[in-house]
């Protein structure tokens, strides 16, 4: 993959009174330029602490322990904390759920966009940063106007395009959004996600959506990863894994999702997430699984499939096809 | 005939010189149990409402009374068989778990207060029951700490919770926004449960109009304070009459590659708000207005017997008392 | 799931299915707070000193003319005598004893005074809210030795250490005021408060039964706070010779030895003891506070998985 992000075996793990935990447990995918990448996953599935290994961001006890993320040559697990400063924003961009209550209240908005490009020594002067400024708001449907109001003064979405806007500045080749709407309303969701939507296409960058709602997925992403207590199930096409999904977890949590027919029929997924700690033999999820059987249980599938194309981890997968 | 439950006369709310929510008169009688989801973004007036029910606010205006005594003024004994009657599951399925005590005590101090088990063995039996009765295995949830449990054991150990105190009224407030999607359908169950085993009223109150669709009976939709749309769920979702539930109904994301986000409408600049005193409250982002709607504020029109609709848009159509309101949620019988 | 995620790595205790013990948790949770460990050790060590101490040595030691002065540590004197005849080891003893329980009771008086009062603004809100927190703003700017000055100054002829330590706690309970009222005024949104309220728990079982375990944290963060304030005014207020002449306080030696010319004799023991008593008290006490900060502050909490 020369363009693009490609991420191959990422391993992270954390130390616990336990010993150590698999978080992520040795996932590979590609995102080819101007592509974009859905993440779903429950709580404890690895989704938001994959986000935080790419950008370098994991707190201790956590550590990334194995594999590469390479984007042009460059390896994003690899270099130096100091390179990956200056990486930051210019090859990579993490826009954080709640990325609109890390703006500093005490500054103006424009204020705050001019600090990324000083900081990241662009040498413009002050008349360029300025246009900058406006055309990056411009670029998130915000009026130039907005340079000069603070934080406070904006609503929660328009926060958000703020912080879209920052993230999108220096053009980086790969946006990692982590339940970027996770706060706001159904309305606002879909303006700030059709905004982010807009500024990938037309910088082409590759984008990693993190979430939970299959629903957003379904609506924004090219392709869709499910993961599952820190391991990958199943990674293909959004319309394969939504339609023709080939692992029965990705199944159970397409149906728990409520859609716009068979009112009153919602179904859940018995049973309760695995422990990291804990985990069971096997297949992570066979105790939940309707269709476990007895190598379920002894044997831990692998995915299976090509690199691009549609690949699920599940013995019985053929069945299900 | 005896008084009703809970009979709100034209309760509103205001913060300073915002409408919270606008007056409204509704009463809820024993014997009738829909599930009304009450649904609208933040600032819709939704989670005041729940909390001018239960008390934990006093209203700007208007009175609610419980089996017709003042709420406010209620003492001693009156007072705790409100708080007995009129129950509630939260949002947060960690934050109402003092994290002090195992979860056994937000099951162990109702029944001791409302003098409900008269032995610690009755207490345990009781707790048991309520907890199968949600789908949980005693065993593998009471005595527990809150941090051992996932969001759905902690969630349906609340509805749990209320159901052992046998309520009449049941308020959930955003009751499964913070759990994961493939534990939401149990947490939703148990809530159906609860309805059917005691035959009472609950008030669903969400952002989320997939869930309301699938759950509640009557959806009511308010927008910043003012309720603009009622009536039955399907009617609601499937065909939205006020341009504001249109534009809500239009930007879920449903899990469905051919039902495509906002296919109806472009969508609309949530910061174009207007800070119209007079007419409609959604003039400033309707797509629809019409000089009308900028001069007065509509009144509620049925266009077809379904739901009603706040909305100058069918003004061709019957216009609809408000004192029939509780008629419409399913909370009293027609006629 | 939303509030869980945003804690990825600690997400993963949410379905932990192993019941662990309270005293199992404390326990290893006191494994990963080390200052409070190191903290509390101190303070024992010094507590151990003089209690032990006591059997050995008697009262009437640590006054004048009861042993030879100026002799420096020996058999028979192990910490030395003082310019004036005391045994340093009976003063260090009893002095210790006399600090810390002016320490105490200060510090006991202050928390409570301040709780009280913390409570009472938080929960009837409105003006006497207002009140408060403007009463305790302002007395929190007052310099405190310069009160405490003026007043020891003037009832000096009959101070003692009780009195010291409620002169200090008519001061002490401001801070604890502060810190708690903000503590409650947060934790009556609580919603498990909520719950309570709905479980029929009337105001004073939410205040005891609900609110007051999870204040223990900062309950004790507190008091360890006012004791170690409070003993440094009572030796700030000794030093300036405002103390319990009666009684032989860490202070009061502070104040004798500068008095009484232990640096010009080049009387070393005199001058290095009671600081290395001094010492290893008020580090010891700050390392507690860090500690109980570190337990009561969730953000400070080193992660535990």
């Amino acid at each position: 993959m020369s363009d693009g992000l490609s991420v191959r075996d990422l391993t992270v793990s954390y130390n616990s009174d336990d010993g150590a935990v698999r978080a992520v447990d040795g996932i590979s995918f590609d995102i080819p330029a101007g592509k974009r990448l859905g993440i779903v996953g429950e709580s404890g599935s690895g989704k938001t602490t994959t986000a935080l290994a790419l950008i370098q961001m994991l707190q201790p006890p956590g550590r990334c322990d194995g594999g590469s993320a390479t984007i042009g040559g460059l390896d994003l697990l690899t270099i130096s904390p100091k390179a990956m400063r200056g990486h930051r924003l210019r090859t990579i961009s993490y826009i954080p759920q709640g990325a609109m209550n890390s703006l500093n209240p005490v500054q103006t908005i424009g204020r705050q966009i001019q600090n990324v490009l000083v900081d990241h020594e662009v040498g413009l002067d002050q008349r360029a940063m300025d246009a900058a400024a406006a055309a990056a708001l411009a670029g998130v449907d915000l009026d130039s106007r907005v340079t000069e109001l603070y934080p406070h003064e904006l609503s929660g979405g328009m926060k958000q395009r703020v912080c879209i806007a920052m993230g999108m500045l220096l053009r980086p080749k790969v946006i990692v959004a982590d339940e970027p709407t996770s706060a706001l309303d159904v309305v606002t969701q879909r303006h700030v996600m059709e905004t982010l939507g807009r500024q990938q296409a037309e910088t082409g960058a590759s984008l990693i959506l993190i979430g939970h709602d299959i629903g957003l997925m379904a609506q924004f992403v090219d392709r869709l990863a499910v993961m599952y207590a820190g391991r990958l199930f199943e990674i293909g096409s959004i319309r394969d894994v939504l339609t023709g999904s080939r692992n029965p977890y990705t199944r159970a949590l397409v149906e728990s999702v409520p859609k716009l027919r068979n009112r009153g029929v919602i179904t859940g997924i018995p049973g309760v997430t695995p422990s990291l700690r804990l985990l069971p033999h096997g297949c992570a999820f066979h105790p939940r699984c309707r269709l476990a059987i007895e190598r379920c249980r002894a044997e831990r599938p692998t995915l299976l499939g090509s690199l691009g194309g549609h690949r699920s981890a599940c013995h019985r997968q053929d069945e299900l096809g | 005939m005896t008084e009703p439950l809970i009979e709100l006369e034209g309760v509103g709310k205001h913060y300073g010189s915002l409408l919270a929510l606008e007056p409204l008169s509704l009463s809820i009688e024993d014997g009738h149990a829909p599930v009304i989801a009450v649904a609208g973004e933040s600032g819709s007036g939704k989670t005041t409402l729940a909390s001018l029910l239960l008390g934990f606010q006093k209203p700007s205006m208007g009175e609610i009374r419980y089996r017709g005594e003042p709420l406010h003024e209620l003492k001693g004994r009156r007072r705790k068989a409100y708080r007995r009657e009129v129950q509630a599951v939260f949002q947060d399925p960690f934050a109402v778990y003092n994290p002090f005590y195992r979860v056994d005590h937000a099951l162990l101090e109702p029944l001791r207060l409302f003098g409900l088990a008269r032995s610690r063995a009755e207490a345990r039996r009781v707790m048991e029951q309520a907890c199968e009765r949600v789908g949980l295995n005693p065993d593998d949830t009471l005595g527990r700490f809150p941090h051992q449990l996932s969001g759905g054991q902690r969630q349906r150990l609340m509805v749990a919770r209320a159901l052992l105190l046998e309520p009449r009224l049941l308020v959930a407030d955003e009751p499964v926004s913070m759990i994961d999607a493939s534990l939401r359908a149990l947490v939703l169950g148990s809530l159906r449960t609860l309805n059917d085993d005691l035959n009472i009223p609950i008030i669903y109150i969400t952002h989320d109009l997939t869930t309301a669709y699938h759950i509640a009976d009557v959806i009511m939709v308010l927008y910043r304070g003012r309720i603009v749309e009622a009536g039955p769920a399907e009617h609601v979702i499937e065909r939205p009459e006020h341009p504001y539930t249109r534009l809500l109904v239009d930007s879920i994301p449903w899990p469905d590659l051919d039902v495509a986000w906002g296919r109806n409408q472009p969508v609309l600049r949530e910061d174009k708000q207007d800070q119209q005193t007079e007419g409609c409250a959604f003039v400033g982002r309707c797509p629809s207005a019409m000089l009308q709607c900028r001069e007065q504020d509509p009144p509620f029109f049925r266009p077809d017997r379904g739901q009603i609709a706040r909305c100058f848009l069918h003004r061709e159509t019957a216009q609809f008392d408000q004192s029939e309101l509780a008629t419409l949620l399913g909370l009293r019988e027609p006629g | 799931m939303i509030a869980a995620d945003r804690v990825p790595l600690a997400s993963a205790a949410v379905s932990r299915p192993r019941s662990q013990s309270g005293l199992g948790r404390w326990g290893s949770y006191l494994a990963r707070n080390p200052s409070l460990i190191i903290g509390t050790a101190m303070i024992a060590a010094l507590l151990v000193f003089a209690l032990v101490g006591r059997l050995f040595v008697d009262w009437d030691s640590a006054f004048p003319l009861s042993a030879p002065a100026s002799v420096p540590p020996s058999a028979e004197w192990p910490f030395g005598t003082d310019g004036k005849g005391r045994d340093l080891l009976a003063v260090l003893v009893y002095g210790t004893l006399l600090t810390l329980k002016i320490g105490i009771v200060a510090g006991l008086l202050g928390v409570a005074i301040g709780t009280v009062v913390a409570f009472v603004a938080a929960y009837h809100g409105g003006w006497v809210d207002n009140v408060v927190r403007v009463c305790v703003d302002v007395l929190i700017t007052v310099p405190t030795l310069l009160v405490l000055v003026v007043i020891a100054s003037s009832i000096q002829s009959s101070m003692s250490t009780t009195m010291m330590a409620v002169t200090i706690a008519l001061l002490a309970w401001r801070e604890p005021a502060r810190q708690i009222r903000s503590q409650v005024l947060v934790m009556r949104e609580a919603p498990y408060v909520k719950v309570a309220l709905l479980n029929g728990a009337g105001t004073w079982r939410i205040i005891f039964r609900e609110m007051m375990p999870n204040l223990l944290p900062y309950l004790g963060a507190s008091f360890v706070m006012a004791v170690s304030q409070a003993i440094l005014a009572s030796i700030g207020l000794e030093a300036l010779g405002l103390g319990t002449p009666a009684e032989p306080t860490l202070g009061m030696t502070i104040y004798w030895l500068m008095n009484e010319s232990a640096f010009m004799l080049g009387l070393w023991w005199w001058i290095l003891e009671p600081i290395a008593v001094l010492v290893i008290l008020f580090v010891g006490l700050f390392l507690c506070t860090a500690g109980l900060d570190e337990m009561a502050n969730p953000r400070l909490r080193r992660s535990n998985g």
